[in-house]
């Protein structure tokens, strides 16, 4: 492919290569007159306890609250002077805490929490000790590791190397989708456990057995 | 002999647009863009192909939103005046450049013969609706349409609120069922995006399938053995497709992708810029912005600003040169997956629709050419989703990582600093439908059923993946943003008429006019 085609598509690909309608909506959308926009008010708060997790990627999540007037009245809370405190729970303990002086707000936390369930709780502290409020639901988490099938050793190493082919070549796109990182990372791995794979068995890729259990046309 | 599987699939969706307060209003022309240079364009090359003997098979969503815009009849008159203004447009052009400008007189008459035969093709083939060319394809079996969320939600963060990921895909199939008369076998889900017990609603709902990307099958618990080469089960029993990287990045890549070759049409340059304001002014925004006219006369020719003729019988000569280096590479990229499996290897490549003739102008007829080829040589077959499972029905079982195709390959795009304020409205809008809709579950009042469904309407308007997509790309923030904050707007206004028992007919029909999506609603759905 010529050098010179890279001037299509080029903003629009590259800045968000898979999306939907993209192109379409993109082009058009720009040219709408701001003028002729309305401003439509919507609610600053719905006057509800609120606290609501949710994940972002492997390494991101979202939290955001909304603790009513009344509720911190009940439980004395003066956030002119108090903190409300916030606490993510896996299913070890908990991982991450803030706090926060505003009773209807966000934070998006940084922290990795791959593969597992998570959820928050709000509260206030008292007395050196977490009051709960009320608690977010669970999320489970992203992954972005390879997930070896463990049950049954024999069959995963002998086609580990052929499996590391497919898995190769399943991923040969994220390098162009931003993800270069974690590829180079994921074929380091998956080198690794070839090289294992084959001192422990003494065989090359060349003779590995056929990958699936299953027959033809099952 | 057949080596491998090709399943081609394409997502056609536009998000619901539709303004008859206004004659000629910009937003609108997305569809009529898309219905012009993708749709008819795909439609009219497959029926080509039947035509020709050519034994094909694609998959393509249509989603809820179009289908609703592509079966409204306000938006298809308006389509017809579309058209018929691009073929004014033409003679006015033809006439133009024999005078001033011969060097771009073919080009002028390529559009003008574009836009007739376009018109043709709908008003004799299509019978004024473009879903009718869908449904003749479906019905045969070439063509296989899933269906997508309802406005096409991103589940996963829509999913706080189990209900309204539901009634995303409950709505969806009744759309289905009301434009295709059938019940959808598989779904595109929104943006590709997957979250760990989304396979329980779709197993509840008859969905078969659906595809994610390659990361979903690769991160599952436990990893899929065949990469994304074979479908794999969820522990619901739903299968999932994995994109396969390769065949995208021939036809999405910047870098190497079919659409950046120097013969192809350039998408920027366009009469509605290039010309005379005085002369363009009819043919482009009424009240004043140059706009793209889809007159455009010039190839890629490089990465400069120096631009020659676009010449379509070249154009068309190289998508057949890409159709053979596509179906060369899917041949040798089979053979060598063969290598490595026990059974024969299916390559899945997912695109957006759009992105065949809006945006690569000649895609359409690279998917023409491409499936001559297929049929010309026999060693791989298009097939799809449905007819691999039916071969190959037993299939590893996997619980795919949450993950979505955008940016990334997680949520980022859909929740990130610029428009994480959507969800707190959506996820509290869902639950006060549920409430309302539990209150009123017994009511007989007309006009409050009325608004209570287009309570649901709003909800749903507002959860479009669109919105917040394009306050990300921030090339249409202010719209975005504005049309995320409309329906919310909508949504509380509704309510505060019911909480208050003071219904504004004249307001509630108007917005039952604009935002009409649905006409079969029942906001009791969110009881069921």
């Amino acid at each position: 492919m010529n050098e010179n085609n890279k001037y299509l598509i080029k903003e629009s690909i590259q800045k968000d290569s898979f999306s939907s309608a993209t192109h379409t909506m993109d082009t058009m959308a720009q040219e709408i007159p701001k003028e002729g926009i309305r401003e439509y008010p919507i609610p600053s708060r719905y006057y509800k306890d609120r606290v609501t997790l949710l994940p972002v990627n492997q390494s991101k999540y979202y939290l955001y609250w909304e603790i009513t007037d009344e509720t911190l009245h009940k439980h004395g809370i003066d956030l002119n002077s108090q903190q409300l405190h916030f606490e993510i729970y896996d299913a070890k303990g908990m991982v991450f805490s803030l706090s926060s002086s505003f009773s209807v707000s966000e934070y998006f936390i940084k922290g990795v929490f791959e593969e597992r369930i998570i959820y928050a709780k709000a509260g206030f502290m008292e007395d050196g000790i977490f009051k709960e409020l009320l608690a977010s639901q669970p999320i489970h988490t992203f992954t972005s590791q390879i997930n070896l099938p463990a049950d049954n050793d024999e069959i995963w190493m002998r086609r580990g190397s052929v499996w590391s082919e497919l898995v190769h070549a399943s991923t040969t796109h994220l390098e162009f989708s931003g993800s270069s990182a974690k590829y180079i990372k994921e074929l380091e791995r998956l080198r690794f456990l070839t090289r294992m794979a084959q001192e422990s068995f003494g065989v090359g890729s060349s003779a590995m057995s056929p990958l699936h259990k299953g027959g033809n046309h099952d | 002999m057949i080596k491998g599987y090709w399943i081609p699939i394409l997502h056609s969706h536009l998000p619901f647009v539709k303004h008859p307060e206004y004659d000629n209003f910009l937003e609108e022309h997305w569809l009529f863009e898309a219905i012009t240079e993708c749709y008819i364009p795909l439609l009219s090359r497959l029926k080509k192909l039947e035509n020709e003997g050519v034994e094909f098979r694609l998959t393509t969503s249509i989603t809820p939103p179009l289908a609703e815009m592509l079966d409204d009849a306000h938006l298809m008159g308006k389509y017809t005046k579309f058209l018929e203004r691009q073929i004014e447009l033409g003679e006015k052009e033809i006439a133009r450049t024999a005078q001033e400008d011969p060097h771009f007189h073919n080009n002028a008459l390529f559009y003008y013969h574009f836009f007739k035969e376009t018109k043709a093709f709908f008003d004799t083939v299509l019978h004024g609706n473009v879903l009718n060319g869908y449904r003749y394809f479906y019905n045969k079996g070439s063509l296989e349409v899933i269906t997508c969320g309802a406005t096409h939600g991103f589940l996963p963060l829509l999913c706080v609120n189990e209900k309204a990921v539901e009634v995303q895909i409950e709505v969806a199939i009744k759309a289905h069922q009301k434009h295709f008369h059938r019940n959808p076998k598989g779904i595109w889900l929104p943006e590709c995006a997957y979250y760990d017990g989304l396979d329980r609603i779709l197993k509840n709902n008859g969905l078969e399938f659906f595809i994610v990307d390659s990361h979903a099958l690769v991160y599952a618990t436990p990893t899929a053995l065949n990469g994304v080469y074979t479908p794999v089960y969820t522990p619901h029993g739903v299968a999932a497709f994995g994109r396969d990287g390769e065949s995208s990045k021939q036809v999405w890549s910047s870098k190497e992708g079919y659409p950046g070759d120097v013969d192809y049409r350039d998408f920027y340059r366009d009469i509605g810029y290039d010309l005379d304001y005085d002369y363009i002014k009819d043919y482009i925004n009424p009240d004043g912005p140059r706009v793209f006219t889809g007159y455009k006369y010039h190839r890629i020719t490089g990465n400069s600003d120096y631009k020659e003729a676009y010449d379509p019988f070249i154009a068309s000569c190289r998508t057949q040169d890409h159709a053979r280096d596509f179906h060369f590479n899917r041949e040798k990229q089979i053979e060598h997956l063969s290598r490595y499996m026990d059974r024969t290897p299916m390559v899945v490549s997912p695109y957006d629709a759009e992105l065949f003739g809006h945006w690569w102008f000649e895609g359409p007829e690279f998917l023409y050419n491409l499936f001559k080829e297929i049929d010309k040589h026999k060693v791989i077959k298009a097939i799809t989703p449905l007819e691999y499972l039916t071969m190959y029905p037993t299939n590893q079982v996997v619980n795919p990582n949450p993950s979505s195709w955008g940016d990334q390959g997680y949520y980022d795009v859909w929740l990130n600093e610029g428009n994480s304020w959507i969800y707190r409205h959506l996820h509290e809008m869902a639950d006060r439908m549920g409430e309302y809709a539990y209150t009123y579950r017994d009511t007989h009042d007309g006009n409050k059923v009325r608004l209570l469904n287009q309570m649901l309407r709003e909800l749903l308007l507002a959860q479009s993946s669109d919105w917040a997509f394009l306050v990300t790309t921030a090339t249409a923030a202010p719209y975005s943003i504005n049309r995320t904050k409309e329906h919310i707007f909508n949504f509380n206004q509704l309510t505060n008429m019911l909480n208050t028992n003071t219904i504004d007919g004249e307001r509630l029909a108007y917005l039952e006019e604009k935002n009409s999506i649905f006409n079969f609603i029942d906001y009791k759905i969110f009881l069921h």
